[in-house]
């Protein structure tokens, strides 16, 4: 019974994490427009989340954790439009390296495993009530 | 007739609590979907020598200070193994398909519902036993 109720601990750490997931996709794909507002300055640059596995010394149990919210390296895109007030020299502005498409596909992959723990919380309520009907 | 027969109490009882285990452990697997690196891992098979004999008299060390870590082998558990071939590996080295881990979560409910179910069976055969309801 204390294994199972310990379920119920490393299942809602995990849904914790895919939530701190999903709040950073809304935060990229809120920020996939912000534009710089003057030549040289960056545009908004994507965020990325890690997630690793981490002993809770209170508990003993292994609960999965957000490791670091870091940001996407990669190379900004650029659009030709030289009446925007951010453009340089040649009419270029660069553009947030955010890609829709990816945020909605990651988007959905932290919603099915949000899913898959709920899941396990709900068959591990369901075998708690087992063992109380034991008792019955 | 011999209704109280405790082995069968105590194989039932040693079953539930191997369940039990592999529901935290295929749990775990599922909140670690999404973590780089990580391996699913799964307890070995609960074999009938495992179920009907003594149960295993380890000893956990005492936590003193709040410095001290419970350690990875817990005293009477079962053991866990890391699942050696794993069906696929995501490119980050994640090997956990939640398919596949849904799939024994399932198993380990419905056999833990068949446990339980027993259980009750038994207590209810020795309950008319002794003359009750």
């Amino acid at each position: 019974m204390d294994d199972v109720l310990r379920t119920l601990r490393i299942s809602a750490a995990g849904m914790r994490t895919q939530g701190t997931r999903l709040r950073v996709i809304a935060e990229n794909v809120a920020n996939a427009d912000s534009l710089p507002t003057a030549p040289g300055e960056a545009p908004y640059r994507r965020k990325t989340v890690t997630f690793k596995n981490e002993l809770d010394r209170a508990t003993g149990v292994e609960l999965v954790e957000v490791d670091r919210i870091g940001t996407d390296a990669s190379a900004f895109p650029r659009r030709y439009q030289p009446g925007h007030p951010a453009a340089d020299a040649a009419g270029y502005v660069l553009t947030p390296n955010v890609s829709t498409l990816i945020e909605m596909s990651d988007m959905r992959e932290a919603e099915r495993s949000y899913e898959a723990n709920l899941n396990v919380i709900k068959s591990s309520k369901t075998m708690l009530n087992e063992i109380i009907d034991v008792l019955r | 007739m011999d209704a109280a027969q405790p082995e069968l109490l105590h194989a039932i009882k040693q079953r539930m609590a191997w369940l039990g285990q592999r529901q935290a452990v295929l749990a775990r697997n599922v909140a670690n979907a999404d973590t780089p690196g990580y391996r699913p891992r799964d307890l070995r098979p609960l074999g009938f020598a495992a179920m009907t004999g003594e149960p295993r008299s380890a000893v956990a060390m005492a936590a003193t200070a709040p410095n001290h870590l419970p350690g990875r082998s817990r005293a009477g558990g079962f053991a866990e193994r890391t699942d050696r071939h794993p069906y696929e590996t995501a490119p980050a080295g994640n090997a956990v398909v939640l398919e596949e881990q849904m799939a024994k979560l399932n198993q380990t409910a419905v056999s833990h519902r068949l446990a339980s179910e027993l259980y009750r069976k038994h207590l209810a055969m020795i309950n008319t036993a002794i003359g009750r309801r």
